[in-house]
């Protein structure tokens, strides 16, 4: 089982969303790392077909996605960025038209759907109706319906926005579980939800797939880019506005810093271990300023 | 194998490995998961629109059919027919207006990017709707120009001229917008719509004496605007139509 993008550019009148973007994906889980922007959502509609590619084409064990639009869809799954629900449905309900609407036989959806929304931790309120659910809830209820029909490719969109820790935890476990035999791929800004789970990190950026990997391959690309220094408190503001600072340590009238640069940004700085987080920081720089 | 042979096995117990039972178990459930994945069925799509429609919506249609009747008979040797005919037309538009809204839901709540997504895509859900709402509102049309037809002097045939002409306006006014602002309509943009639909409506029938023209002039509005929702409605059918734009 396979995906596969070839060439895919997505535009906008003047605006190129995504530029000449090509992978292939086999069983596994994908995390796709990139600011605001980047072209995650745009890749994440091209690939499940609410959006057409300007050019490139999309496969699915080498056939066109949109010329097999139908046989698709029937194996996938889908969780958009913005998830919305019928409000007036209860969770039970909603899960079952998904069900529904995804062709599943009325007995099985209803068997199908208690489980789910048990793995999500939502039978105590399946009940009740999604307007009085919290974010949380719902964002839980949108990961459910989105393996109702036991997808062979499970895209996720942010899907941990508004979950706690906990409920993190729960959700990384519940991807681990499922993903065997599939392709499952989650954008995320929380680096460590994709840190521990995805087998392969990509890096979108501008539109751009700069770089893909595993994390610990990936995090070697900047070894050398990450220290430690301690500072001043009346010199921070100066080694802010110069350095891109992956993390600060007030101690006492010292600041611990942990600087991503090229070069060493201090006399008295150390090389540290780099981590995903750095990694992002590294890659996204000039949306932070540097 | 002779008959002693099969005399001494008779009574042996052939040990079953569970372990591969339940693996053929297993692999039999996953088959027909898939088979039923992969089953497509136009019919078990309208069964299940049936199904999710809102009560609230049907009960909402049911009320508005029983409150007009009401009201129509209540009003028999009393008023005109004319506004006999006025009446059970804002009704008609008003039932209109709770069916596409319906129809609808999809892009008002935001779900038409997930359900874009399924087996059965969101072409495939309206379409199916519109087939429901369509019959559901033709048939309360005939229904409200039945029970017209034993209050009024006006033949049936020109009462269902007089009641379908301004609902096929009304459709292709609201189909309209839903074709400009499909992917950003929202609740508000589409009773806004359906407000300006209804006051134009009262200014006509009331600015002119829309049913002092002649039968053929409803005739022809009738086939025009039969023609033209016609026309909307394959266009929407068309499958490009339904990719996303942004």
């Amino acid at each position: 089982m396979e995906l596969e993008l070839k060439n895919v550019t997505k535009s906008y009148d003047d605006i190129i969303a995504l530029n000449n973007v090509s992978f292939r994906l086999v069983p596994g889980v994908y995390g796709l790392l990139g600011s605001n922007g980047s072209g995650k959502t745009t890749l994440f509609r091209i690939i499940s077909g609410v959006l057409k590619q300007t050019t490139g084409t999309v496969t699915h064990n080498r056939e066109d996605i949109r010329a097999n639009s139908d046989a698709f869809r029937s194996v996938l799954g889908f969780l958009p960025q913005d998830f919305s629900y019928y409000p007036d449905f209860t969770g039970m309900k909603f899960m079952l038209y998904i069900a529904a609407l995804k062709g599943i036989n009325k007995n099985l959806a209803k068997k199908r759907c208690l489980e789910l929304l048990t793995l999500v931790g939502l039978e105590d309120v399946k009940n009740k109706k999604i307007k009085k659910y919290s974010g949380g809830m719902k964002q839980r209820l949108g990961i459910a319906q989105a393996m109702i029909n036991d997808p062979e490719v499970l895209i996720l969109d942010e899907p941990t926005v508004g979950l706690d820790p906990k409920e993190r935890v729960r959700f990384r476990n519940l991807i681990s579980s499922f993903s065997k035999n599939k392709i499952v791929i989650l954008s995320t800004h929380i680096v460590s939800d994709i840190e521990y789970i995805a087998d392969e990190i990509l890096v979108l950026n501008k539109g751009i797939l700069e770089n893909r990997g595993p994390s610990s391959v990936l995090i070697e690309t900047i070894r050398g880019y990450v220290w430690e220094t301690e500072v001043e408190n009346d010199k921070l503001d100066q080694m802010l506005m110069d350095h891109l600072i992956s993390n600060q340590k007030h101690e006492g009238n010292r600041t611990v810093l942990r600087i991503i640069s090229i070069e060493k940004p201090a006399p008295n700085a150390k090389q540290v271990h780099p981590t995903l987080e750095d990694l992002y920081l590294y890659y996204f720089r000039e949306e932070a300023g540097r | 194998m002779d008959n002693n042979t099969i005399k001494k096995i008779a009574h042996d117990e052939i040990k079953a490995d569970d372990v591969q039972m339940q693996l053929v178990i297993d692999l039999g459930k996953q088959k027909i998961n898939q088979n039923h994945l992969l089953r497509y069925s136009l019919f078990n799509l309208f069964c299940s629109s049936l199904r999710f429609t809102r009560i609230r919506t049907w009960l909402t249609q049911f009320s508005l059919l029983l409150l007009t009747a009401f009201f129509i008979t209540k009003m028999i040797s009393k008023e005109p027919s004319v506004l006999i005919i006025q009446c059970v037309t804002i009704a008609i538009i008003f039932s209109a207006f709770f069916f596409i809204n319906e129809l609808f839901q999809s892009f008002t709540t935001g779900m038409w990017e997930l359900e874009q997504t399924l087996k059965y895509d969101l072409r495939q859900h309206t379409m199916t709707k519109l087939l429901i709402f369509g019959v559901a509102d033709l048939c309360l049309i005939l229904c409200l120009a039945l029970i017209c037809q034993g209050v009024v002097s006006i033949p049936f045939w020109q009462i269902i001229l007089y009641l379908l002409v301004p609902f096929n306006i009304t459709c292709i006014v609201l189909f309209s917008l839903f074709t400009i602002w499909r992917n950003n309509l929202t609740s508000f943009i589409f009773w806004i719509g359906s407000g300006l639909i209804v006051m134009g409506t009262v200014i006509l029938i009331n600015a002119f004496n829309v049913y002092e023209l002649g039968v053929a002039y409803w005739g022809i509005a009738f086939t025009l605007s039969t023609v033209f929702l016609g026309a909307i409605v394959m266009e929407m059918m068309k499958t490009k139509k339904w990719e996303a734009y942004y």
